[in-house]
């Protein structure tokens, strides 16, 4: 949450800003971003009106997830991997069993499939519901954190609270546990819910789906700068669904690969001033993924409730503007609600809970809609199940040079405002990713002498 | 006090050193208060307490405290919305509020419990893999006592 405390005013603390205030340059140099999961800063070096230099760095200290799963058992990574994050452990519990289902060839049933459904729509509400009401809402309403805006609307905060209660409680409910859940396993899970457990869930969605409505109407309604972009969008595309697990790999400028092609589609660099590493297109360099991508690619998709939301606001069908990514968030909640009642009303409960298969020598991709972006995982397995390598590639890392790149001509559009003013607005320029930057952080190589 | 209504929460991670106090004390009153009394371990997102709250009437919170006020192993007990006592009383992840922060928040909402009561163990040890520091561990079964007695 967020580290600033002033409640009046949404100023940035004078100990965390340092101003050049000569004639020709200025500085923007934020040393702790607040409202962004982890630790980053901000560094904006501008003179006689152009912008010379634009840095994200992500100091918070790398993790060796990719190091020390090697050795470990194949069944392992899910538990593992998903201590990586403990606000979208669910995305990285599911991309590696699709990675590893993948190197086994190893057919999922639908029934488990729609049940590991269930369990993303209610990270999905939990993940976005703490950014939108707890992290971001407070930039278009005029307050520098969450607890100084409760004090004015305090209605819209039990709102968000509730949302988040409810994703808890499908991810509780289906997983064991709210977070880093326990349940789920390469081939399936360890225990099915019964069809009265389901249907008491649905029941219980159902006004918080009604909550997740009217937010989109508030979302709508907040003001929000002019800024607009030729991005290429990344996310899967799902000729049935709304994706979230399935599907090809698609972008807005031709990509339309599968997770195995990844690797040769996408390099990651590490670069000096940051320990996250950033991700690119081989040939076209940097691009954006997360809600705004998929809403792009798949809002044809979307269930009646949801393009009937979208039409009492007039939203647009595609959009460039990474500022309205919150109103996207926000349709994206109410969706994970609808699909969520829609799965557990009409689940198949009588059936294994998982299948399994011979392990043989392989290399296995996945590729999954966490909250933020796609997230890749790739393992290669012995003939014992143990895992011989590992990549991961987290949204966030993926979008960090756009990141960089929006700050750059969002800057360029807006030097002319006051500084302090400029500083918050880039600020809620990077919050509109909604980083992650414990799952960003990441070294390409460690040497030790 | 022994209603439906009544919702122990242990706070803290396991792993990580004293945090460890909360869901370990939740472990061992397991079995010995009522069946009416609800247990729950919490780590890391402690937004979710403002839930609670809505939920139960009674709330008692048992974590690993840093006041800077006692000897490492003391027993505090923390009556009511005495926030300004607290200090630095829990440890979380990046993702959530703290303790006073989920009070303060939770009172801003008007949504305290009618009674909240925080039980903990002055603390100074959280590094990650290490067990319960000696002086911790020590004052483990006195405060189930405390909080047994408490209940009753």
């Amino acid at each position: 949450m967020t580290k600033e405390s002033d409640p009046k005013k949404p100023k940035i603390q004078e100990d965390k800003l340092t101003v050049k205030t000569g004639l020709k340059s200025r500085t923007i140099k934020v040393d702790y971003l607040a409202r962004v999961e982890g630790e980053g800063a901000l560094y904006i070096q501008t003179e006689n009106g152009k912008v010379l230099d634009v840095k994200l760095k992500i100091f918070e200290s790398p993790r060796f997830f990719e190091a020390f799963l090697r050795g470990r058992d194949f069944m392992e990574a899910p538990d593992i991997t998903s201590r990586i994050c403990g606000i979208c452990p669910i995305a990285y519990q599911m991309s590696a069993v699709t990675a590893m289902e993948n190197a086994l060839n190893l057919t999922i049933p639908k029934p488990i499939q729609d049940l590991r459904r269930v369990l993303y729509c209610g990270e999905w509400i939990e993940s976005h519901s703490l950014h939108v009401y707890m992290l971001h809402a407070p930039d278009f309403l005029g307050f520098s954190d969450a607890m100084s805006m409760a004090k004015k609307h305090p209605e819209l905060v039990k709102d968000g609270l509730y949302i988040k209660k409810m994703g808890n409680a499908i991810v509780e409910t289906l997983g064991g546990r709210e977070v880093h859940p326990i349940n789920i396993k390469v081939g399936g899970f360890y225990k099915f819910p019964d069809k009265k457990t389901c249907q008491k869930l649905a029941n219980n969605l159902k006004p918080a789906r009604d909550k997740a409505y009217a937010a989109i109407k508030m979302l709508g309604g907040f003001t929000y700068p002019d800024f607009t972009k030729d991005y290429e969008f990344v996310a899967l595309k799902d000729e049935q669904q709304y994706p979230m697990a399935e599907g090809r790999l698609v972008s807005t400028k031709g990509l339309n690969i599968t997770a195995a092609e990844y690797d040769n589609h996408f390099e990651e660099i590490h670069v000096e001033y940051t320990n996250a590493l950033h991700s690119k297109l081989k040939k076209r360099g940097n691009y954006f993924t997360g809600p705004m991508a998929r809403y792009n690619i798949n809002q044809a998709k979307l269930s009646p409730i949801v393009k009937q939301a979208i039409d009492d606001i007039k939203f647009e069908s595609y959009c460039t503007n990474p500022f309205r990514s919150i109103i996207i968030r926000g349709i994206e909640i109410l969706y994970a609600f609808d699909e969520a009642i829609r799965l557990l009303e009409n689940l198949n409960s009588d059936t294994p809970a998982s299948v399994t298969t011979d392990i043989t020598p392989s290399v296995g991709y996945g590729i999954t809609e966490a909250p933020r972006g796609i997230l890749y995982h790739r393992y290669k397995i012995d003939k014992a199940g143990n895992i011989l390598d590992a990549k991961i590639v987290p949204p966030t890392s993926q979008n960090q040079l756009t990141i960089e790149q929006d700050l750059w001509d969002f800057v360029k559009q807006y030097i002319k405002l006051p500084k302090e003013t400029l500083t918050h607005k880039c600020e809620q320029a990077i919050r509109n990713y909604d980083p992650c930057i414990s799952c960003a952080t990441h070294f390409l190589k460690v040497h030790i002498n | 006090m022994t209603d439906k209504n009544t919702i122990i929460i242990g706070i803290g991670h396991e792993f990580r050193g004293d945090d460890g106090l909360g869901p370990l004390i939740i472990d061992k009153l397991n079995g010995k208060v009522s069946q009416n009394i609800s247990l729950k371990k919490l780590r890391g997102d402690i937004s979710t307490l403002i839930s609670i709250f809505n939920d139960y009437k009674n709330v008692i919170i048992v974590d690993a405290m840093v006041t800077h006020t006692a000897p490492i192993g003391y027993i505090h007990r923390v009556q009511g919305n005495d926030i300004s006592t607290l200090g630095e009383s829990c440890r979380t992840s990046t993702h959530g509020f703290s303790i006073p922060d989920a009070l303060n928040l939770a009172e801003t909402l008007q949504c305290l419990p009618q009674q909240l009561t925080i039980f903990g163990i002055e603390s100074n040890n959280f590094n990650e893999g290490a067990e319960l520091s000696p002086a911790v561990s020590s004052q483990v079964e006195p405060l189930i006592t405390k909080i047994i007695n408490f209940l009753e």
